[in-house]
């Protein structure tokens, strides 16, 4: 049976629209679900993006297009199951809401029912009807069944992206370049500190390599506690030594002591002054080095049995006391020479938790002879201001214009007329100001 | 038969007219029930059979009596009773001496007629009322293995009491099935018994002229017949039919819960021709929905079997057919729920 070969076609404009809206409702009806899940799913698999793999968020988002897919499903859906009102089911919709005595029934199917019917008439009628009744699509009802989807979507939208995860051992390197200068300094003064205090400094040291935290502030103020601590075991360790060898160097700088020490330690000042040497020693024992102390010490006792007049030190043990008197006096001379040396190794920028960090004021230390190695000229390629590259800005009360070529991107400009006079600053950043000072140092050490 | 399509609205156009003129006549004789003498026509020109129940005296007998005064059919009654036998409605051979020679000879029973009035139907036995299941059906009758047509047309309007149940025979269903119709009758208004009682002079029917004919009466269950049912109008019955049966899954709560059994196939086709007919009787050249709407409970209030639990809790058919009423969309394909 050939449903088209009779239909009625005259009834079609009637019906057209009222088809139109149904089938919109019911391809709507198909899809709203199917667009629900999917957004569900792909709202489901941003969150886990975000969580566990933010690096495929950006085809998380082009998986947003498998969305598209619902329309087509509610179509398929809708017409698989037969659901779309053809033109037959509009009749019979129409039927109902016009007179509901099947007459736009019967004449969709078989119109030569009604050879004296007046159509024009007729379709005013109908139309009038299905015009009272007209459908209209409820966007209210259809958002309502989408809200749970675009609420649940937005939810997992707002959620932020976990920030990527920082490899360890970069933390690491980064604590390994804060803690390197401390172990090498700790290192290099190994003999002048006391080994206890080293081994607790070496352990702490090494318990803050192993942490594989990053570098938090916690962890930079306890380096910097660890450095400062050992910058004053140095100096407690250069004063004490300083004393000892100024109260030695007292000691055997009296008069007639390296001629005949023998008579000189029966001078009556030997004593107490021998004394106040013991005393000093025992105060600032710990301060000393390891080496320094237990030789003073035996030094000391052959001074003390020097100075109580035995008659067993002959003129050879005389000679040894001597000899190892100027020993110990080259010794604490050198030693103060490296502490000397380790009381400005300050470097510009780490002026430590009183001065901050960063661009603080940079502290030289003790000045040092152009000769020393660690001064070497170097020359740094685009980088850094070089004579040649020098530019005469001149005097100006206009704000000069920098040639961004010829700053580096770390500089700050300045420009202020406040004193009557055009100033025009450039500060660089810390990093450069220690090769910039090396640099002014050396052209004025050479009378530029 | 193009032509005849052609012509059908004509056609029905003057049937409605004598058809209006029947139910005028009828409505004199049955004061106050114009839905019920037009369901009777109803029955009548979809070809059925109808069964009128109601209490005694409300006017049945007459009733059936007027419809074959005015149809100008042959009209027949048999008072139903235990004692009835079935070759007392079919007739039987008798022994006939003609010209000397003796002959069994067919003596015609009560059935040979257009309108049989069955009275009092369920107080006959099942093998008497079983004798009307092919007269019925078939509008033939069969004794002693030979088969003889009934007049055309043929009808039987019975009629039942539903009180005084004892000593009665519930009609087999098989029977019941073929009754188009059950139609009760209910007390009358006193508006209406006022009319009886100034217009009726007691004994004597009021005087009636016959509208129609036998041929007349052809025609019109002919048309009737021609009345186009659209396949929308043939979906609505089935799927109404259908939700009738507990079983299946379109059904009401109620119908799963009460009813034995469903309509059978039968009932819809006697849903459609009583459809049609009024269509016929309202003008129409095509059977309506409405039609189908107002015609389910008289057509089917009879054909469902209702589970005892039904009796204990007092649900009647007739909630039951509204249920199905309710339940069932009149369309085919239900409204998408995002339009209005």
């Amino acid at each position: 049976m050939n449903l088209d070969a009779r239909t009625s076609s005259t009834l079609m404009p009637a019906l057209r629209p009222l088809l139109r809206r149904l089938n919109a409702a019911v391809w709507l009806e198909h899809t709203l679900p199917a667009l629900s899940v999917l957004a569900g799913l792909w709202a489901t698999l941003m969150v886990l993006l975000k969580l566990l793999a933010p690096q495929w968020l950006t085809a998380g988002w082009a998986s947003a297009a498998v969305t598209l897919c619902a329309p087509l499903y509610g179509y398929w859906q809708a017409r698989r199951r037969g659901l779309f009102f053809a033109p037959r089911d509009g009749a019979e919709l129409a039927d109902h809401w016009f007179r509901n005595d099947g007459q736009v029934s019967a004449f969709f199917e078989r119109p030569a029912l009604y050879p004296g019917l007046d159509i024009a008439a007729f379709h005013t009628q109908l139309q009038q009807a299905l015009k009272a009744r007209s459908l209209r699509l409820r966007p209210t009802f259809y958002l309502r069944r989408l809200a749970p989807a675009l609420l649940y979507v937005s939810a997992a939208l707002l959620i932020p992206p976990r920030p990527p995860q920082e490899d360890p051992t970069a933390y690491q390197e980064s604590t390994r370049a804060l803690i390197e200068p401390i172990v090498q300094r700790l290192e290099e003064h190994k003999d002048l500190l006391p080994h206890k205090r080293l081994q607790e400094a070496l352990a702490d040291l090494h318990q803050l390599q192993e942490s594989q935290d990053r570098l938090t502030r916690e962890k930079w103020e306890a380096l910097e506690q660890l450095e400062q601590h050992v910058q004053d075991v140095l100096d407690q360790s250069r004063q004490a030594t300083t004393n000892v060898a100024e109260a030695l160097r007292d000691l055997t700088s009296g008069p007639g002591f390296r001629e005949n020490p023998l008579a000189a330690a029966q001078n009556p000042q030997f004593p107490a002054a021998l004394q106040d040497l013991k005393e000093l020693l025992n105060l600032s024992s710990a301060d000393l080095p390891p080496g320094v102390r237990e030789q003073l010490q035996s030094t000391l006792q052959q001074l003390d049995r020097m100075c109580q007049g035995e008659s067993r030190l002959a003129g050879a043990d005389r000679d040894v006391i001597m000899q190892q008197l100027e020993q110990l006096q080259e010794q604490l001379d050198s030693l103060l020479q490296n502490l000397e040396q380790g009381a400005g190794a300050l470097r510009a920028g780490r002026g430590g938790r009183d001065r901050g960090r960063g661009d603080a004021a940079m502290a030289y230390g003790q000045p040092q002879p152009l000769a020393n190695p660690q001064f070497a000229p170097d020359r740094l390629e685009n980088r850094y201001l070089n004579p040649e590259d020098l530019v005469d800005l001149g005097i100006t009360l206009l704000r000069p214009e920098p040639d961004p070529d010829q700053f580096s991107p770390g500089t700050l400009q300045s420009f202020d007329t406040q004193r009557g006079q055009a100033v025009s600053r450039t500060r660089i950043s810390p990093s450069q100001r220690e090769v910039v000072s090396k640099y002014f140092s050396e052209r004025t050490e050479q009378g530029e | 038969m193009e032509e005849e399509r052609t012509n059908l609205q004509e056609h029905v156009d003057g049937a409605q007219a004598r058809i209006q003129h029947l139910l005028a006549g009828l409505n004199r004789v049955l004061l106050g029930k114009p839905q019920l003498t037009e369901h009777l026509v109803t029955g009548i020109l979809a070809g059925g059979h109808v069964l009128l129940e109601g209490l005694p005296g409300i006017g049945k007998t007459e009733l059936v009596k007027g419809l074959a005064r005015l149809c100008a059919i042959t009209y027949r009654r048999v008072q139903f009773t235990p004692d009835l036998l079935p070759s007392d409605i079919t007739g039987s051979f008798i022994l006939q001496e003609e010209a000397g020679r003796r002959d069994f000879a067919f003596q015609e029973g009560p059935v040979f007629t257009n309108v049989l009035l069955g009275d009092e139907i369920n107080r006959a036995s099942p093998k008497t009322q079983s004798a009307l299941l092919e007269a019925m059906a078939e509008r033939s009758v069969t004794v002693l293995g030979q088969t003889r047509r009934l007049p055309d047309p043929f009808f039987v309007i019975a009629t039942q009491n539903p009180i005084e149940l004892e000593g009665t025979y519930p009609l087999p269903e098989a029977q019941v099935d073929r009754f188009l119709f059950k139609l009760r009758l209910d007390q009358p208004g006193a508006d209406v018994l006022s009319d009886i009682v100034r217009n009726r002079v007691r004994g004597l029917p009021p005087a009636l002229e016959p509208v129609l004919d036998l041929a007349s009466v052809r025609e019109l269950i002919q048309l009737a017949s021609h009345v186009y049912i659209s396949e929308a109008v043939a979906a609505y019955i089935a799927r109404l039919v259908q939700a009738s049966h507990p079983s299946d899954p379109t059904a009401p709560p109620l119908v799963k819960q009460y009813v034995r059994y469903g309509a059978s196939p039968r009932a819809a086709i006697s849903l459609a021709s009583a459809a049609q007919a009024q269509a016929l009787l309202r003008g129409r050249v095509q059977a309506g929905f409405d039609s189908v709407t107002e015609l389910f409970a008289a057509v089917m209030n009879h054909r469902l079997i209702l589970d005892y639990s039904a009796r204990v809790d007092a649900v009647t058919v007739d909630t039951i057919l509204s249920a199905i009423l309710q339940a069932v969309e009149p369309t085919a394909k239900p409204l998408p729920a995002g339009v209005r």
